[in-house]
């Protein structure tokens, strides 16, 4: 067997071991990692392969979590609709967005998904008739399936994990199929893509769109999870956090997102214990990431691991702007 | 393969790390306070914790006679991480009781969660009606108010006694101020009252200088909001001296929660109500008071959410008292039973909803001893969150929203 | 009439305000495709500064002044010690300034707690003067004043020094600009410094009316983003356009219908992102 597909396997023995041997809270903490994990995968997938840093894909978690609540709660639509329709209308949002940015790069790609982002969680506050403002919408909940209460911590641990591993091991899939290789090669070499005659636009939109669509799964699950819907995972700290977690774990690779959202929860938790002080822990978190091991911690230990392994396709993401 | 070993022993130490965190001996019963210590909203979370810090050493002896231990959680002012400390409360670290949230916002997550474990709440500043009326839970109790429940006073007071027909009110645009809105207008409209013209912004808007420009007229304005939006609005409304053509009112949190130091001499007559004033001079008050200033130094003001958090940590501890420990239902039973005769805020009942019955003072800011502090001038005595309504009428009319109850008073909604 | 020009001098207020921050904001990036975005926290660090300086000496200039040399300060020791480690690397520079920006507003929080503040201005400051169509308070018309005189001194120092000539080489070509032996790394320290220093007045004269509390550094930024963003990275003149723009927009809107002010105010940015993405004064890239 193949070095890779054992980690696979351990992964998931780990996921399969974790709810039978742990109390309640480690797996609330588990589905938390998870979901955040989705949303930093959603991010790696743009900063990792294009080079694109978005503030913006907690926005498309938000926009899918508000739909869950407003036509679960307010209109009372049936589970399966509520959730495909979330789902198909952050995706309609990440079409519009993807619009929007598609002709910008790096820094200005940051900043107007930071300002749409912004946009997007003002009107989620201000558009108080639907979103119910400040207060949010509380009474989002799962249905019961044939005595089975979807919203069991445990019950939905298994949603979850079984939906995030599916689609991480999606992406391990496509980050080697021609499209993966065609975003990182867009990164490294854009004209010669373009003269390569690869639709370059297209695919970095459908690039955007596809992370778009990842977040809004992170979305749904989200909403579930915590009952109620509120401005705040749309705000600017929650966009840092997802971005900090990916930094730290290492953005490049697969696991890195999700490594870096486990550590940080950990830290969070370990954190709270001494000190209030969580929002200068992220930024210090961010800066040192960014000044001792730029490429994240994965590839940190990727490298520790493999000593004679063929070494990866190098990928210069940050070169001089111009 | 070196991947498997790192994870069997990650896994295996993680394990050791939670076993050891569930072995905890249990006969201790244990509350945990929940507030935003951090984060925009953090005057509230430290004012609620210094409330309880007090009660805590006032009930010292108590806490060991019934093995209490207490626990101290920062919500951030933010739902998602309010639902998790609550996780971690219940399932983690063994707690028996929730004293919290603060913030509307969170108080409905924990409302919502609530529900879900059944857990002991007392939930201490957070105002939405609803957790004690529509969506009321058997586990949850206030300490504190719903939005409308002032207002219903200040309503009478301002038509009747004040004599004023036409309100211009500027509110931030959500869930409280529509409360606080539809509290004073049910009230106002039907004590003489013509009209309520709402202006709603949204939160946070920092420049009122535009909808100052466009303001319509009337007999007095009343700003329906606190916190810095609150600030700037008063700063600003007095920059363009529309003082002198109207004077300002406010909503309960305006004058209330720590801005008359920023606001100054220009605060003063400025009228409000809320079930609290820092100018009490009851006996019990004082003593809370000086109490609060011997701990804390006195240049802390004990204000609402202060007092909140230690009676609603009184609350706790005598319901585990008279219960005789940790049973669930004794002790739900025994918190929908609270009364409190001499509560620094003047005596309170819970009615059958399990929200106070108490005074509601329209205040005055007045300068006392070189400070500036809301002096109680009328107290309205056992006013219900149902102000003066039955609760079954009022539980069967449309909730208050952007736009409702009517601005017009002469509406047949208000015969 | 009179609410016309009222709504208009409060639009003009807002766009003088936004042109301080965005002017050494856009200027920054145009030089080094560095965007800060710590730029809001010096804002409230400038704020809560001058406002202490200003609450302890009594005098105005003071507090402006240390407002603005220390957001000037901390401008400096985040481009020495940190961004120079990453030089280069566009998007970490601006994940640093994210980090730095969280660790200022946090810091800032531990210091001043999070009450709101406001400014002690006197009564003379505060009293209206009449402009001719209405009376107007004296300090508003000040801010006003006093962004029109950066403005003038920005363009003349732009136009008809060698520093601006320098600036204006480095903004359109930076390889060639090195190549001529401009010294590129230093001047943008400088612009950095400079546009720091402004950031931090903005705090204190910002405060004059909106009262500064946490939170506020990330709106004051989105703003700053939302008036370059229109105006075109890089562009003095697109600053001082999308400040104007920006301004009235949200003086009329805030006006008429409150409620959807903000929606309003990112409206002629998304135009702007649909039909010319480089910016009214942008250059195409």
């Amino acid at each position: 067997m193949k070095r890779e597909h054992l980690l696979i396997l351990a992964i998931v023995a780990a996921l399969v071991a974790w709810p039978l041997l742990m109390g309640n809270y480690a797996v609330a903490q588990a589905n938390r990692a998870m979901i955040y994990a989705l949303a930093a995968l959603s991010f790696s997938l743009l900063a990792g392969r294009l080079g694109w840093f978005s503030l913006c894909q907690t926005t498309f978690a938000g926009i899918s979590g508000y739909t869950v609540a407003i036509l679960g709660v307010r209109y009372g639509l049936p589970f399966p609709l509520v959730v495909l329709l979330a789902l198909l209308l952050t995706t309609f949002s990440a079409v519009i967005f993807g619009l929007l940015t598609v002709r910008s790069r790096k820094v200005s790609f940051l900043m107007l998904t930071l300002a749409l982002g912004q946009m997007v969680w003002a009107l989620s506050f201000q558009w108080v008739d639907v979103t119910g403002g400040y207060n949010g919408i509380a009474g989002v909940r799962m249905p019961v399936y044939g005595g089975v209460d979807l919203n069991d911590t445990r019950i939905f641990y298994v949603m979850v994990t079984t939906v995030t591993v599916a689609i991480f091991l999606a992406m391990w899939r496509l980050y080697r199929s021609p499209f993966g290789l065609l975003l990182l090669g867009i990164q490294e070499n854009e004209q010669r893509m373009r003269a390569l005659g690869h639709p370059v636009a297209l695919a970095r939109f459908s690039a955007f769109v596809l992370a778009g669509a990842i977040a809004g799964v992170a979305g749904v699950f989200l909403v579930y999870d915590m009952g109620i819907m509120s401005p705040s995972p749309l705000g600017l700290g929650h966009a840092v956090w997802v971005l900090t977690a990916a930094v730290l774990g290492g953005y490049r690779s697969l696991l890195g997102p999700a490594i870096g959202v486990a550590i940080l929860i950990t830290l969070e938790t370990l954190v709270a214990q001494y000190t209030d002080r969580h929002m200068m822990v992220i930024g210090l978190v961010l800066l040192l990431s960014i000044l001792l091991m730029p490429r994240g911690l994965a590839e940190v230990l990727e490298q520790r691991f493999k000593r004679k392994s063929k070494p990866q396709a190098s990928v210069t993401t940050t070169t001089r702007g111009e | 393969m070196k991947y498997t070993k790192t994870l069997i022993v990650s896994s295996v130490s993680a394990l050791a790390v939670g076993a050891a965190a569930h072995l905890q001996a249990d006969d201790t019963l244990r509350i945990g306070v929940i507030g935003p210590t951090t984060g925009v909203f953090s005057f509230f979370g430290e004012q609620q914790r210094m409330g309880v810090e007090l009660a805590q050493e006032e009930l010292a002896d108590q806490l060991e006679a019934l093995n209490i231990e207490v626990e101290f959680y920062d919500s951030q002012g933010d739902a998602e991480t309010t639902v998790d400390r609550l996780r971690a409360m219940e399932s983690r670290d063994d707690i028996d009781l929730v004293v919290g949230p603060v913030l509307g916002g969170t108080g409905l997550a924990g409302l919502e969660w609530a529900k879900g474990s059944g857990m002991p709440t007392v939930i201490s500043y957070s105002a939405p009606e609803d957790i004690t009326m529509r969506d009321r839970a058997e586990n949850v109790v206030r300490a504190g108010w719903t939005g409308a429940q002032p207002m219903f006073a200040f309503g009478e007071y301002v038509a009747k006694e004040l004599g004023y027909k036409r309100i211009v009110m500027v509110g931030q645009d959500y869930s409280f101020p529509y409360n606080q809105a539809g509290g004073f207008m049910k009230t106002f409209c039907r004590a003489g009252g013509e009209s309520v013209e709402r202006i709603w912004h949204p939160t946070g808007t920092s420049d009122y200088s535009s909808i100052l420009a466009t303001l319509p007229d009337g007999d007095a304005v009343l700003y329906n909001g606190a916190g810095s939006d609150g600030l700037a609005f008063f700063q600003q409304y007095h920059d363009f001296g529309i003082d002198a053509r109207m004077p300002l009112l406010g909503g309960s949190n305006f004058f209330a929660v720590g801005n008359l130091p920023e606001m100054g001499d220009q605060a003063i007559g400025g009228l409000s109500a809320l079930q609290y004033a820092e100018g009490l001079e009851s006996d019990s008050f004082l003593s809370f008071r000086d109490a609060f200033w011997a701990m804390h130094g006195d240049e802390v003001m004990p204000l609402a959410p202060a007092e909140h958090g230690y009676v609603a940590f009184k609350m706790a501890v005598s319901a585990f008292d008279s219960a005789n420990g940790g049973d669930r239902d004794e002790v739900i039973a025994a918190l929908r039973e609270t009364e409190m005769p001499d509560a620094p805020r003047g005596p309170f009942h819970l009615d059958e909803y399990g929200n106070p019955v108490q005074n509601i003072y329209i205040n005055e800011v007045q300068e006392v001893d070189g400070r500036l502090v809301n002096v109680p001038i009328r107290t309205y005595e056992n006013v219900s969150q149902f102000g003066p309504f039955e609760a079954e009428e009022y539980l069967a009319g449309e909730p208050d929203s952007r736009d409702f109850p009517p601005s017009d008073c002469s509406d047949p909604y208000y015969d | 009439m009179n609410t016309l020009y009222f709504l208009t001098l409060n639009g003009l207020t807002m766009a003088a305000l936004l042109f301080i921050m965005a002017s050494g904001l856009t200027l920054a990036f145009g030089l080094m495709r560095v965007v800060n975005l710590a730029h809001g926290a010096f804002y409230l660090l400038g704020g809560y500064v001058g406002v202490q300086v200003i609450n302890d000496t009594g005098s105005l200039t003071l507090g402006l002044l240390a407002g603005g040399c220390i957001a000037l300060v901390g401008g400096l020791l985040m481009e020495r010690f940190l961004l120079q480690r990453v030089r280069g690397l566009d998007l970490s520079e601006a994940l640093m300034t994210i980090a730095v920006g969280l660790i200022i507003a946090d810091a800032l929080l531990v210091v001043y707690g999070g009450q709101p503040v406001s400014l002690p201005l006197s009564r003379e400051l505060r009293a209206p003067v009449d402009l001719g169509v209405m009376m107007y308070p004296y300090f508003r018309v000040l801010i006003m004043v006093f962004a029109l005189l950066l403005g003038i001194l920005l363009w003349l120092v732009m136009t008809y020094t060698r520093l601006g000539a320098a600036i204006r080489a480095g903004v359109d070509d930076r390889e060639t600009a090195m190549s001529q032996g401009i010294n590129v790394p230093l001047l943008f320290g400088g612009v950095f410094a400079v546009a720091s220093f402004l950031a931090g007045i903005a705090g204190v004269i910002g405060t004059s009316y909106m009262s500064l509390t946490q939170g506020l550094d990330v709106r004051v930024l989105m703003l700053s983003l939302v008036v370059i963003i229109i105006g075109g990275m890089g562009s003095l003149k697109g600053a001082a356009v999308g400040a104007l723009i920006t301004g009235m927009v949200s003086s009329f809107a805030t006006g008429y219908l409150p409620q959807f002010a903000l929606f309003f105010l990112f409206l002629p940015m998304t135009l702007i992102l649909v039909f010319r993405p480089q910016g009214l004064f942008g250059r195409a890239a």
